[in-house]
This record gives C-alpha cells, structure tokens and sequence, in this order.
C-alpha cells in the first residue's frame, strides 16, 4: 500500500512540476517509476517529506518550525548515517591494510587500476618499493620507455640490463616457479606478469630477471638460481 | 613529521594571538603548518632542484620554525597559556595520527599512484622521473610525498586522514563561530552539528576523507582563504591577512587550475564595496608575483610531451595572472573607477554570458555535462545520496527576504558553479559518476555552501523577530489609528 502511495503522490508532484512544460515526452508515472529506480523507493519518500515540511514550516508557529525542522533532520541524519555506516563496514575499500605500498595495494590489494602501472609495467613501481639494490635484466630494450624506467625513482642506464641472460623459462622451472606463492598481475594490460609473494622477497635480491614464455612474463628473483650465467 | 608541521603552524597562528582565539590558533596550525612547508618546497625546488633539495628544505623548515620562535619570544607571545594551549595541539594531533595509523585505511585512483610517485622522485631528486607532475597537478601534494623516503615509509598516507579530521574540525568550529556571534551556545553547537553532518554523511566525502588526491586539501585551503576573506572585513588586521594569502597560495599550489578560482574569487571579493584599495593589493600582488614566478618556472620544467598544462597553457595562465595583477594596480584610476566598482557583478555576468556561449558553441557537449552533473547530485551517481536535497531543504527554509547576509559569498558561489559548467568546454564533457571533474568539485565547494548557511541560519530568527516585532507595531499602530 505505502508503494503504491509513494508512486502516486510522487507521480501527481511530477504532473504539477510539469504543468507548464509540454516538452516532456513521457507521462508522470513514467518519470515517477524511473525515479523510483533511480533513487529507491525510501529516498523519494524522505525527499517527499523534505517537501511537506518545508511548505508545513511556513503555515505554524516557532515550536512546530523546529519540530518540523527536527524531524527533517533525524530523517536525513539516519538515513545518510546507515548508508555511511554500512559502506565502510561492508566495502572492500575501507579495510585494514597490511602493508601500506604502492606495489601491494596495486597488486595484493587491488585497491585502484593503475592506467600506466599494469601487467609488466608496474615493473618501476616494484623497483621503486622493493628493489633498492638489485640490478634487473630485461630481454628486450624495447620494453619500457627510458621515461617509464626512470619513475622507479633509481637510475635506469645502471639499474636496467639488456639481454645476457636466458630469458625464455624451460617447462621444469616454470612448474617449480608456479609452485610458489604468486601473483599473476595483470591490470589493464593484455598479459600477466608472474610476481612472486610476498613482494619483499625481491628485496634481499642483487639480481632480478624478466623472463617470458609465450604466455606471460616473469618477474623471477635471482636467487632462485638464475644468472647471467646459465 | 606532523608534528613538527603542527608547531610551525602554531608559532605563526600565535603571533596573531590577539585576533585568533586558542581553540583556532590550534585548529589552524596543521593547515598553516603544511602550508608554509608548501611555499619553502615550491621555493626550494624552484631554485634548485636536485637530491640536496630535500636536505635544503629540511634545513629552511628548520631555519623558519627558529625564526617564528624568536618572533613569538620578541613579541611576548608565548605565555605560559600559549604553550599549553600548543601542548594541548600536539597532545590531540597524536592521537589522530595513532587513530589513523590503526586504522590503516587508505583509498587511491591511478591518479593517487602518479601523484604518490612522482612526489617519491621529487624526494629523491630525480629530476626526469618527476617533472611530468608540474604538469597535472599542483606541486604542494607532490612535495607532501617527497618527504616518504625521510619517514622511512614507502607511502606516506597518514596526512590525508589528518588533514580531511582538520578541515570537518574546522568547519565545525567556524560554523559555530558565526552562528554564536548572534545565539546562544546550545543553538549554535546544533547549528554546527546539523551542518557539519551535511558535510561528513556522504558516501563522496567518506571516500575523500582516507583519498590520496588533492580533493579535500584544496576544499581545505579555498575554504579558510574564504573564511579569511569574511573576517578581514570585520576584524581588519594583519592576522586574517596572513591567514587569507597563506591559504590561497596553498590552494594554488594544490590544485593546477586553481589560480583560475583564486581570480574569480579575489575579483568578486576583493572589489566588493567596503575594500580598501590597498587590502586588495595586499593580498593580489603577493599571490601574482609569486606565481607568474612559479610558472615562469614551470614553464621550463615541463616534460616533452606534456599531460595537462603545456606550455601555450603555461604562458596563457601567465598572461592572466599579469592581467589581472595590473588591473588590481591601476583599479583606482579615474577611467577604471567605474568598472573596478562593478567588479564583481561584471565578474558574475561575465562568467554567465560565457556560460551561455559555451553552450551555444557545443550544445550536445555542454547540456551532457549538465545532465551528468546534475544526475550525479540528485540520482545517486555521484555518490552524495540524500545531501545535495538536503542542502536546498536548508537553503529554502533559512532563507528570508530581509537577511543582511554575505552577499559577495552567495554570488561567489553561484559564480563558482558557472566556472566549473563553463570548464566543460575545454575537456571531455562531464560524466556519470563519482569520479567525475564537477562531481569533485561539488564536494570542494561544499564546506563553503555550509559557511554561507552558516551566516543564514544567524540571521534566521534575528530576521524572523525582526518582520514580527514590525508587523506588531504596525498592527498596534494600525489598531490605534482606529483603522481596524
């Protein structure tokens, strides 16, 4: 009964509003069912009230002002406060965080989607929390801008090492590597890189090295027996 | 670190300690603080930008807190009262920080990871892998970061929180302040109550609170620049003068278009009736010096390939500002009397008839922008909920015919509005969503709507006894006429 009340009332506000406007092409219920979509059925009932009172304000005394001013304001007051309450009880965003870094809160955390920081290119981002010694091979030169390098904060000409390793992974190691603890990243981008877990094991590491297979690439700390070398 | 930014602000605030009464003085410190950590980076880097930057800045700060000390030593300003009333500052701002760190929340947009690192860089010195920042944002949030690697921390994030409990105890106590001078203390703690809770119960500012970004620092730093602007004209001195360019040179340095406000602001303020020629130099030629200074730097600053600013948007900014520095210089000429006496309404009308240009030029542009806009306040896209009607409950039931109020500070709000839609223009048209340009923008101005009720809600029933104390004395008169 009270829904249909509510549709009603709102749909003979929305004739009166549109009295004067012939340009409208849908009729008040239509507006009033949208609106109800739109807004929810109990928001549009507080606005309602919003209105009663505001016209009733003008009609009684001083304490009926208040009263009326009152009421207004519990409403509102409850309703914003469950909704407020309820998002940072129940929303992912307002969780406890661990570790307060960009790379874990880009990639364990999920808490925002990186336009320049995704799949293989939050490699700078890494270095810049992770890796403060380490040397860090790439396969390729054409991999990264200079720039995107550079934003992990440390020298790309003596940080960032082109080719001189084997940087395709054999079948055995990638089994051994994915039987880690990982991360496949991916962001916005179009493959995955392989991260190891926890993020600061790379931070002991003296090297690191981006390797590849036809499906990803692998960010694989040195000590997992990978050199120059081999 | 906030701690020794708290103490800056509170020696500064302290030297105007016959104007800011204590619980002020303290609430302003961390803002002040920040801000002056702002002015001395922006000043630093601009000279000088390499890793013995950070060292440089440490060593000013160091230099600026000594001289404030002095300052407050040599003006008999700190009384046995002031360094309790600092204690007191330092004893609550360690609390909220050891809130915050317990609660560990942060929320963040890629933005919020460019802002972050490259601030990183700025710390680090590495000049390449930073300077593409100068062209998206203000500088002052980036140096606020550049500071990570001193803190031993990879993200520096508890400011933002700090900063966001700053601004809500901010309003709160001015909201309060401007009802009291004409209530009494209960009515004006309910008035501060019902419209801090305006402010604070939204699902948007819950979001801005624990956001890295330069959202609600920039809502901070406009609204005390304001604030300032109210009170220079009722208490004149050098206190809110100081406290009104502080604030609107760190919200120029927060926010890349916020020169832009800051002349909206000063051109409808500043010229409005009852301003001394020489108020409004005080705080414009400052404000143009230093950052046609800044951009000249920028100028040269910027990455090949630039985000927002360019450098043609660079030297057109540059341009403005040296406008309208020489507008404010030579207002008082004879040829220019008239037009710098209608300043402000030809402000207003001006941004209005670009308003309508705008949408003559790009129809479908604009009028999707407004649609978005206004479906982001009222539908629920933008993430406000009931606030936005709330507010126009409010407006509607304070407003009165007969008010005194701040005009300048409602046709500055309405001008702020036009500028934003005007904006439009020059970007992608606004969307659906909370992340949307207006829809932040909203959120900037809000605390303002707020201070506005504020002077409305004073005047309520001051007007409302007013109108009936008349009609009884016309009804008296009336009746002992014998009319009736």
């Amino acid at each position: 009964m009270s829904k249909i009340g509510v549709d009603r009332i709102g749909a003979a506000l929305v004739s009166i509003c549109m009295l004067p406007v012939s340009a409208y092409a849908a009729s008040p219920e239509v507006i009033m069912r949208q609106l109800v979509i739109e807004l929810g059925r109990l928001k549009l009932l507080i606005i309602f009230i919003m209105i009663a009172c505001l016209i009733g304000a003008r009609l009684v005394g001083p304490l009926g002002k208040k009263l009326l001013f009152g009421l207004v304001f519990l409403i509102f007051f409850a309703s914003q406060g469950q909704s407020v309450f309820n998002t940072f009880k129940n929303s992912d965003l307002y969780q406890h965080r661990k570790i307060m870094s960009l790379s874990d809160l880009q990639i364990i955390e999920n808490v925002y989607a990186s336009r320049f920081f995704s799949g293989k290119d939050v490699l700078p981002i890494l270095v810049a929390d992770y890796m403060p010694r380490a040397k860090v091979f790439l396969y390729d030169d054409s991999l990264y801008s200079k720039e995107l390098l550079s934003w992990s904060g440390r020298n790309p000409d003596r940080t960032f090492m082109i080719g001189g390793y084997e940087s395709t992974m054999d079948g055995s190691f990638k089994t051994a590597c994915l039987s880690r603890p990982h991360i496949l990243y991916k962001g916005r981008a179009k493959v995955p890189l392989y991260i190891a877990t926890p993020l600061s094991i790379y931070e002991k590491e003296e090297q690191v090295f981006l390797m590849k297979d036809p499906t990803m690439n692998y960010l694989i700390p040195g000590s997992w027996r990978v050199s120059p070398d081999e | 670190m906030q701690l020794w930014i708290f103490v800056i602000g509170f020696l500064f605030s302290n030297l105007h300690k016959r104007t800011f009464d204590p619980v002020f003085r303290t609430l302003i410190a961390l803002p002040i603080g920040w801000a002056l950590f702002g002015i001395c980076a922006t000043i630093v880097y601009g000279v000088y930008f390499s890793a013995v930057s950070q060292v440089v800045l440490i060593v000013v700060l160091a230099l600026a807190t000594l001289a404030l000390l002095v300052a407050n030593i040599r003006q008999g300003a700190l009384s046995r009262n002031s360094i309790l009333l600092g204690g007191a500052g330092l004893i609550v701002l360690t609390g909220a920080c050891i809130l915050v760190n317990y609660l560990r929340i942060v929320t963040m947009v890629s933005d919020s990871s460019y802002l972050a690192r490259f601030g990183q860089n700025i710390g680090l010195g590495n000049y390449e892998a930073s300077r593409m920042v100068f062209s998206q944002w203000g500088p002052f949030v980036p140096f606020i970061h550049s500071i990570t690697n001193l803190l031993d921390q990879k993200l520096y994030w508890q400011y933002q929180p700090v900063l966001s409990l700053n601004l809500v105890a901010i309003v709160f106590y001015t909201v309060y302040s401007i009802v009291r001078e004409r209530k009494s203390t209960l009515k004006s703690f309910v008035a501060a109550t019902v419209l801090v809770s305006v402010l604070v119960l939204s699902n948007l500012f819950l979001f801005h609170f624990f956001y890295i970004h330069v959202m609600l620092i920039g809502a901070l730093y406009m609204y005390l620049f304001i604030f300032a602007l109210i009170k220079m004209q009722e208490q004149p001195g050098r206190a809110y003068e100081s406290l009104a360019l502080l604030s609107l040179i760190a919200f120029s340095l927060a926010r890349i278009e916020a020169p832009l406000y800051v002349t909206l602001i000063l051109l409808i303020a500043s010229f409005w009736q009852g301003w001394s020629y020489i108020n409004r130099l005080k705080l414009i030629i400052p404000f143009v010096v230093l950052f046609v200074v800044w951009y000249a730097r920028v100028y040269f600053m910027l990455p090949g390939s630039p985000d927002v600013l360019t450098k043609e948007l660079t030297l057109a900014v540059i341009a403005v500002l040296v406008g309208f520095g020489l507008f404010a210089v030579v207002s008082r000429s004879k040829i220019l009397d008239p037009i710098a006496k209608r300043t402000p309404l030809l402000t207003f009308m001006g941004l209005a008839l670009v308003s309508i240009l705008v949408t003559i030029l790009k129809p479908e542009h604009m009028l999707a922008s407004l649609v978005s806009t206004l479906e982001n306040i009222f539908l629920g896209y933008g993430n406000w909920g009931l606030t936005w009607y709330f507010v126009l409950f409010l407006v509607l039931y304070f407003a009165r015919r007969h008010a005194t109020g701040r005009h300048w500070l409602s046709m500055l709000l309405v001008s702020y509005i036009l500028l934003v839609y005007s904006l439009a223009f020059f970007s992608i048209p606004y969307h659906i969503g909370d992340y949307d340009s207006a829809n932040r923008l909203m959120l900037q101005v809000l605390p303002l709507v707020l201070l506005y009720l504020s002077t409305q809600v004073a005047e309520f029933e001051v007007a409302a006894r007013t109108s009936t104390v008349k009609n009884k004395v016309t009804r008296a008169q009336v009746s002992a006429s014998g009319y009736r």
